[in-house]
C-alpha cells in the first residue's frame, strides 16, 4: 500500500477489475460533447498559419499531435513507430493561482514499436500536465513535450512556413526512439480548408492538418541494441471541442503512403447501431502536394477479415479493401503485425500497414497507418 | 488417568476460597499483560495506518532545508534527467473555521504516479482532472467530512495563519479499513497547485517521494548540496523506532504482573501440595507411583490455568480499552498525533499472554509436585520433617540469591546499552531476591519475638510464623516483590517529577510564551508582530524560538533555534560543560547545545561535532555543552539564530518569549493581548505558570499507566497473601483448639491471628524497602537511562516507604479476617477431636 494505492483508489473510483486488461476508457467520453460550454468550437473554416499552428490550441477541449511512420534498417528489418502527444483541457479557462502547478491543460503521450521482424509491438504511456513546465507545446520554434519525451524543431537554413523538420526523442521503459524528420509536401488541409466534419451535423468537426510524408533517419534502442533506421512518417495535428456524436462509437483511420508519391487519408465515424449511417471523408494528395478532399460517395472501405486480441478479448477489422473507382483504384490493406493493440488507459489498434492493389490496371504497393477506436467491450 | 483428573479436581473443589483466589491471581497476570500487549500492539497498527495512508512507503525521501526545496529541482529531475518514479508532496496545516480543527493539508500530483493502466473509467478521469483543474477542491474520507459537519460535495471554511480561505470537498477518499480512516481523519487531499495557494507556498515542495529504488540510486549523483535523500523508511518505522522504548517498558511492567501472579499460582500449589502429604503419603504406601502423584499434582495446575485464563482474557480484553486511551494519550503527548478508536486484538496476542501465563502455572507447580513425590512416605507423615528440611534449605537459597544478582550485576556490567538487558538484570534483582527473603523473614522474626517477648501472644504469634516456615516463607515474598515493585516504581516516578519540575523551573524563566495555534503557517510569526510585541511597554525583552525537524533514517532531528542573550542562556542547565566557555563558543563559532538524551543516543560529549544538513551541504557543529531537559526523549539540538540564518537562509519565528518588567502583570498582559492581536494572528500565548502546569499535567498522564500497572499488581499480590495466610490459618484448627481449651478467649484467638497477619505482612513490608530503593536505582540510572538518555536526581520522599509498610500491615490483616471468623466461630470439641 503506497502512494499508488492513493492515487489509484482515491482518484479513480470504479475498481475491482482484472488489473492485466483494465476496462478501457471510453473514448466518446473523452472525446463526448458534455461540458463544453466555455470552449472555442471549430464550427467554421479558419486561416492556418505556420508555424504558429503547429503549436498548441488551449482554449479547444481536445488537440492532438500524431506521428507514424513505417521505417527499415540496414539489415532489412522493419518497424513500425508511434508517437502521440494528446492535449486535454480541463477546464475552459486555466485557474488564477499563486501556483505554477495548477493548470487547465493535462497531456498524455503514447508511444508505441512494432518490431515487424521480431513479431513484438511495445507500447508506454505517459500523463502530465501543462503545469510547471512538465509537458507542453510551442509553436516558434516547434517543440512538445511531456517530461523527458520530446519533440524539437531541428534548426533550419531557411525561414519558411512550410518547413517541417522535427526530432522525436522518446525513452520508454523497453525501447527507445531518436528519429529526425523532414517534410517534403506542403501541410495538407482537410476537409473544407481545414475544417473537417465529424459527421453530417453541422457543429461536430475539428481543425484538422497533415503532413503526408516526411522523410524520416534515426535510429531505435530495443535493450542494448540499437539500428539505424530509415523511412517514411506521417504527422496530423488536429485540435476540436467536441468531435464525436453520442451515436458516434468510434473510428476507422487509414493513412496511405503509396508507392507513386501520393498519399490517402480516409475516416470512418461508425454509427453504434446503423452501419449506413457511418460517416466516411477522406483526402487524396498528389505528388505535387496538392489535396483533394474525397466525399463519401468517391470510396468504399470493405472489411476483409478479423482479429480477436488475446490479451483483451477484443475483436478487431483485421483486413480491408478499399475502392476509390473515380481514381480507378482497388487497395488491400493488411496490418503488418496482429497485435498493435494499444492497451493503455483508453484502448485502441494503431498499427503499421502494408499495402497492394492496382492502379487503372496496374499493380501498386504501399504503406501506412491504420487507427481502429472504439472496438474496446465497455465502450 | 481419569481419576487423577478426578481427585485433582476434587481437591480444588474442596480448597474453593483458595482456589477462587488463585484463578483471580493468574487471571490477573493474564489480563494485564494481554491489556497491555493489546494497547500496545493498536497503537503500532494504528501508526502503521496513518503512515501508510499518506504514502509513507516511498522508497526514499528527497529533503530540503526548514522551507522544503524548490520545484524547480522536480522539473529538472522529471525533463533533463528523465527521472520517473517521484511524486511532489506539499504538507501543511490549517484549521477549520467553525469547529478549530486542525486540518492537515496534503498536495500531491495525482499525475505523478498514476499507473496508466489503473486509469479505469470516465468517471475516475474526471475526478482525477477535477483536484488539478480546481485548486481549491479536495478530497477526504466520509469520516473526515462528517467530523466537519459537512456533506461531500461541499465547502470547508479554513484559517491558515491569519488568511481565511474556502476549499471544495469534491470527492470522498474511499477507506477499506477503519484503523487507516482514523489515519485519515484530519487529512484534506489536494493537488499540488492548490496546496501550494492555499499554503502561501508558491514554488515550494515540502519533499519529494521517490518511489522507485532504482531511481533512488540515480538520484544521489544528482542532488545539489542542499538536498537530502534519506531512506524512505516508512514513517510507521520512524514512529516504531520512536516509541520502542516506551513500549519496552510498558511490556516489561506487564511482565511484572505475570512474576506476580505466578508466585500467587506456587504459593497455591505450596500450600495444596503440603496440606496433602499425608494425604500423598498414603496414596504412595497403596501403590499409586510417584508419576501418577505428579501427574495429580500438574492436572490440578493446570485446571488452576484454564480458569485464569478464561477470566483473564476476558477482564484483559475489557481492561485493554482503559489502557488504550492511556497509552494513547502518552503517545499523543510525547511523540506524534496519533488516534485510535478500537483495540486490535489478534490471536497470536491472546496466544502469547495465555501461554506465558500457563508456563508460569506450571512452571510454579513443578517444584512442589517434585519435592511432594520425592519424599518417602513415612516422612511425609511428619510435619516436623519439612519444617526442618525448609529451615535447612534457607541458607542455600539466600546463596543462590546472591549469585543471581552476580548474574544481575554481571548483566549489566557487559550489557552497554540494551535496554531488554536493562530490564533482564531488574528481574534478576527480584528473582535474587524473592530466595534471601525466607531466610531474612527468619532473622526478622527472631528479632520480633525478642521485642514482643513480655506478651504470650507476641511469642505465639511469632513463633506459629515461625513454626510453619514452609508455608509462610511464600506468601511473605510474594507480597514483599509486589510491594517492592511499588516502592521502586514510586521512588522513580516522584525523582523524576521532582527532576522535570526543577527543569521547567530554570527552562522556563520568561514570563509569556506565544505561539502559533493549530493553523501554522511557513510564515510563522511575522516581523510586524514581534516588533508590536516588543513595542509593548511592559516588555522588557523578547526572544525568539524556531523549532526545525530534520527527518533522518528511522529518526527525527530536532534543532531549536534560539536568539538568547547571555542572560537567558542560563535558562539551559548545563550538565557538560562550563557556561562561560560553551556561551562563547554558542554565541561566536556557532557551536551547539545538546540535550542529555541527544549526547546519550548518538555518544556525543562536549568537544565533540555532529553533522546536520545546511543549504550548502553537511555542516559539522562543535558541541559546547550538553543541557538538561526532558522535553524530548529524541533529543534536541539548539543553536543560535545569528549561525542558524547563515548555514539555512530560514527567518521564519514560530515562538516568542516575552521577559516583562518586574512592576508589570504578565495576566493583565495576556488579557490584553490575546482577544486583540494575537487572534486575529492565529497565535496562542501561555503564561510562565500555565505552561509549567500543562507540561506537568502531561508528566502526570504519563505516568498515569504506569500507576494503573502498579495499582493491579498490588492487587494481585494482596490475592496472594490473603490466599496464603487464609490457607495457613486454616490448617492450623487444631492448635488453635487447643489454645481455646486452655483458656484463651474467642476474642483473644481472633487477636492472635490477626496479629499474626499483620506481622507477616509488616515482615514482607520491611523486606520490600531495601529491594524496593534497589529496583528504584536501576529504573532510574539503568532503564531510563538507557531507554530516554536522560538522569534523573534520585528523590527520596519517606511517603513510599510508609505507604509501603502500612499497606503491607493492611493486607496482612485483611488477609487474617476470614480465618479468624472461621476459627473463633468453629467449636473447640470438634477441632480436638483430630488430636
Amino acid at each position: 500500500m503506497n502512494k499508488r494505492w492513493l492515487v489509484a483508489t482515491a482518484l479513480i473510483a470504479a475498481c475491482g477489475s482484472d488489473p492485466q486488461v483494465p476496462p478501457a476508457l471510453s473514448v466518446s467520453a473523452m472525446l463526448g460533447g458534455d461540458s463544453t460550454a466555455g470552449y472555442a468550437r471549430a464550427t467554421r473554416p479558419r486561416r492556418f498559419e505556420f508555424p504558429r499552428d503547429h503549436g498548441a490550441h488551449p482554449r479547444y477541449k481536445h488537440e492532438w499531435w500524431y506521428f507514424t511512420g513505417n521505417l527499415i534498417a540496414g539489415d532489412g528489418r522493419r518497424y513500425g513507430y508511434q508517437f502521440t502527444l494528446f492535449r486535454h483541457a480541463v477546464a475552459p479557462q486555466p485557474p488564477t493561482t499563486v501556483s505554477r502547478w495548477s493548470t487547465n491543460q493535462l497531456y498524455l503521450a503514447h508511444v508505441a514499436l512494432a518490431d515487424i521482424s521480431a513479431g513484438r509491438f511495445r507500447y508506454d504511456e505517459r500523463f502530465s500536465r501543462g503545469g510547471l513546465g512538465l509537458a507542453g507545446v510551442t509553436a516558434q520554434p516547434f517543440r512538445a513535450w511531456l517530461e523527458d519525451w520530446q519533440i524539437d524543431e531541428l534548426p533550419s537554413q531557411q525561414q519558411c512556413g512550410q518547413c517541417f523538420r522535427v526530432r522525436i526523442l522518446a525513452s520508454a521503459r523497453t525501447f527507445a526512439l531518436d528519429l529526425s524528420l523532414q517534410n517534403s509536401k506542403p501541410p495538407g488541409l482537410h476537409g473544407n480548408n481545414g475544417l473537417s466534419a465529424k459527421s453530417r451535423t453541422a457543429g461536430n468537426a475539428s481543425y484538422y492538418y497533415s503532413h503526408t510524408r516526411l522523410d524520416t533517419r534515426g535510429t531505435i534502442r530495443q535493450g542494448g541494441n540499437s539500428s539505424t533506421v530509415r523511412g517514411s512518417s506521417w504527422f496530423d495535428h488536429e485540435w476540436s471541442t467536441s468531435a464525436l456524436e453520442q451515436e458516434q462509437s468510434g473510428w476507422d483511420w487509414f493513412a496511405i503512403q503509396l508507392e507513386d508519391a501520393t498519399e490517402i487519408m480516409l475516416y470512418r465515424l461508425r454509427h453504434r447501431g446503423d452501419s449506413s449511417l457511418d460517416y466516411l471523408y477522406g483526402s487524396y494528395i498528389d505528388a505535387e502536394g496538392s489535396l483533394t478532399p474525397l466525399d463519401e460517395d468517391e470510396f468504399a472501405i470493405r472489411v476483409d477479415g478479423r482479429w480477436r486480441s488475446p490479451r483483451s478479448g477484443t475483436v478487431y477489422p483485421a483486413a480491408w479493401r478499399i475502392n476509390l473507382p473515380q481514381r480507378g483504384m482497388t487497395l488491400t490493406v493488411r496490418p503488418r503485425l496482429a497485435d498493435q493493440e494499444m492497451l493503455t488507459s483508453f484502448r485502441y489498434w494503431e498499427g503499421a500497414v502494408e499495402i497492394s492493389g492496382k492502379r487503372h490496371g496496374t499493380a501498386i504497393a504501399g504503406e501506412g497507418y491504420v487507427e481502429l477506436t472504439g472496438y474496446a467491450s465497455g465502450n | 488417568m481419569m481419576p487423577f483428573v478426578r481427585m485433582a479436581l476434587r481437591s480444588l473443589a474442596r480448597r474453593w476460597p483458595q482456589t477462587i483466589l488463585s484463578v483471580i491471581g493468574i487471571g490477573l497476570g493474564i489480563a494485564v499483560m494481554l491489556a497491555i500487549d493489546i494497547s500496545n500492539d493498536s497503537a503500532r497498527r494504528a501508526f502503521e495506518f496513518a503512515s501508510e495512508g499518506m504514502g509513507g512507503q516511498a522508497e526514499a525521501i528527497i529533503l530540503g532545508g526548514p522551507r522544503g526545496l524548490d520545484e524547480d529541482f522536480y522539473r529538472q529531475l522529471r525533463l533533463r534527467h528523465g527521472v520517473r518514479g517521484i511524486s511532489p508532496v506539499v504538507e501543511g496545516w490549517a484549521e477549520e473555521s467553525a469547529t478549530g480543527i486542525a486540518l492537515k493539508i496534503v498536495g500531491i500530483d495525482p499525475l505523478a504516479l498514476s499507473q496508466p493502466t489503473r486509469q479505469q473509467d470516465a468517471r475516475g478521469w474526471s475526478a482525477l482532472t477535477e483536484l488539478v483543474a480546481r485548486p481549491e477542491s479536495a478530497l477526504m474520507t466520509a469520516d473526515a467530512a462528517r467530523t466537519l459537519g459537512i456533506e461531500i460535495p461541499g465547502d470547508l471554511e479554513l484559517r491558515v495563519g491569519n488568511r481565511r480561505a474556502r476549499i471544495a470537498v469534491v470527492g470522498a477518499l474511499p477507506v477499506q479499513h477503519e484503523a487507516r480512516a482514523n489515519a485519515l481523519r484530519n487529512v484534506a487531499v489536494m493537488d499540488v497547485g492548490g496546496a501550494q495557494t492555499l499554503l502561501a507556498m508558491p514554488g515550494r515542495l515540502s519533499r519529494i517521494e521517490v518511489h522507485d529504488a532504482n531511481d533512488s540510486r540515480r538520484l544521489t549523483a544528482l542532488l545539489p548540496p542542499s538536498l537530502r535523500l534519506v531512506p524512505g523508511l516508512s514513517q510507521a518505522q520512524t514512529m516504531r523506532q520512536m516509541t520502542r522504548s516506551f513500549r519496552i517498558n510498558l511490556t516489561a511492567l506487564s511482565l511484572l504482573a505475570v512474576v506476580i501472579g505466578a508466585f500467587l499460582v506456587y504459593n497455591t500449589m505450596v500450600i495444596s501440595v503440603l496440606q496433602r502429604r499425608e494425604q500423598i503419603a498414603t496414596l504412595r504406601t497403596l501403590g499409586v507411583t510417584r508419576p501418577e502423584i505428579l501427574a495429580t499434582i500438574m492436572i490440578e495446575a493446570l485446571a488452576l490455568a484454564a480458569a485464569g485464563m478464561v477470566f483473564g482474557t476476558l477482564f484483559g480484553v475489557w481492561l485493554s480499552h482503559a489502557l488504550l486511551q492511556l497509552v494513547t494519550r502518552t503517545i499523543n503527548d510525547l511523540y506524534f498525533s496519533l488516534q485510535v478508536t478500537a483495540p486490535a486484538i489478534s490471536n497470536w496476542t491472546l496466544a502469547k499472554s495465555n501461554a506465558v501465563g500457563v508456563l508460569a502455572a506450571l512452571g510454579a507447580a513443578a517444584a512442589p509436585a517434585w519435592e511432594a513425590t520425592r519424599v518417602s512416605p513415612r516422612l511425609a507423615f511428619c510435619r516436623s520433617h519439612l519444617e526442618s528440611t525448609t529451615r535447612s534449605w534457607l541458607g542455600r537459597w539466600a546463596a543462590a540469591g546472591l549469585v543471581v544478582w552476580a548474574v544481575a550485576a554481571a548483566i549489566l556490567w557487559v550489557s552497554d546499552r540494551s535496554i531488554v538487558a536493562g530490564f533482564a538484570a531488574l528481574f534478576c534483582l527480584i528473582a535474587g531476591f524473592a530466595l534471601t527473603v525466607p531466610m531474612s523473614m527468619v532473622s526478622l522474626m527472631r528479632g520480633m519475638r525478642r521485642l514482643l517477648s513480655d506478651s504470650p501472644y507476641g511469642r505465639i504469634a511469632t513463633g506459629g510464623i515461625l513454626a510453619s516456615l514452609s508455608r509462610t516463607h511464600v506468601a511473605v515474598t510474594a507480597l514483599a516483590v509486589a510491594l517492592s515493585a511499588t516502592v521502586g516504581v514510586g521512588i522513580m516516578i516522584g525523582s523524576f517529577r521532582t527532576s522535570v519540575n526543577t527543569w521547567l523551573g530554570s527552562y522556563l524563566r520568561a514570563d509569556i510564551y506565544v505561539s502559533q495555534g493549530t493553523g501554522r503557517t511557513n510564515d510563522g510569526i511575522t516581523p510586524a508582530i514581534i516588533a508590536a510585541l516588543r513595542k509593548e511597554p511592559a516588555v522588557r525583552a523578547v526572544t525568539t524560538g524556531r523549532w526545525v525537524r530534520f527527518t533522518e533514517p528511522g529518526r527525527i532531528l530536532r534543532l531549536f533555534v534560539v536568539d538568547v542573550d547571555r542572560y537567558s542562556f542560563e535558562n539551559f542547565q548545563l550538565r557538560k560543560g562550563e557556561v562561560t566557555q560553551a556561551w562563547q563558543r554558542f554565541n561566536e563559532r556557532g557551536a551547539v547545545l545538546v540535550s542529555e538524551a541527544f549526547a546519550y543516543h548518538r555518544g556525543l560529549s562536549v568537544g565533540d561535532s555532529m553533522s546536520l544538513p545546511t543549504r550548502s551541504g553537511t555542516g559539522r557543529f562543535e558541541v559546547a555543552a550538553v543541557f538538561r531537559d526532558y522535553g524530548s526523549d529524541q533529543g534536541t539540538v539548539v543553536m543560535h539564530r545569528r549561525h542558524y540564518e547563515r548555514h539555512w537562509d530560514d527567518p521564519v519565528v514560530d515562538s516568542v518569549a516575552l521577559y516583562l518588567r518586574p512592576d508589570a502583570d504578565s495576566q493583565a498582559l495576556l488579557a490584553h493581548l490575546e482577544p486583540g492581536m494575537l487572534k486575529q494572528s492565529g497565535l496562542q500565548a501561555r503564561s510562565n505558570r500555565a505552561l509549567r502546569e500543562l507540561s506537568l499535567a502531561i508528566f502526570d498522564r504519563t505516568f498515569a499507566i504506569t500507576g494503573v500497572l502498579r495499582l493491579l499488581t498490588v492487587i494481585i499480590a494482596v490475592v496472594a497473601i490473603v490466599s496464603a495466610l487464609a490457607a495457613i490459618q486454616l490448617e492450623r484448627a487444631r492448635e488453635f483448639a487447643m489454645l481455646r481449651a486452655t483458656g484463651v478467649t474467642r476474642r483473644g484467638l481472633a487477636g492472635l491471628l490477626m496479629g499474626e497477619g499483620a506481622l507477616m505482612g509488616l515482615a514482607a513490608g520491611i523486606l520490600s524497602l531495601p529491594l524496593g530503593l534497589m529496583m528504584s536505582m536501576v529504573l532510574i540510572s539503568v532503564i531510563n537511562r538507557r531507554s530516554f538518555g536522560w538522569t534523573i536526581d534520585m528523590a527520596l520522599s519517606p511517603e513510599h516507604f510508609l505507604t509501603a509498610l502500612l499497606l503491607s500491615v493492611a493486607a496482612g490483616l485483611v488477609a487474617a479476617v476470614y480465618p479468624a471468623l472461621r476459627m473463633t466461630s468453629a467449636l473447640t470439641a470438634e477441632g480436638l477431636r483430630h488430636e
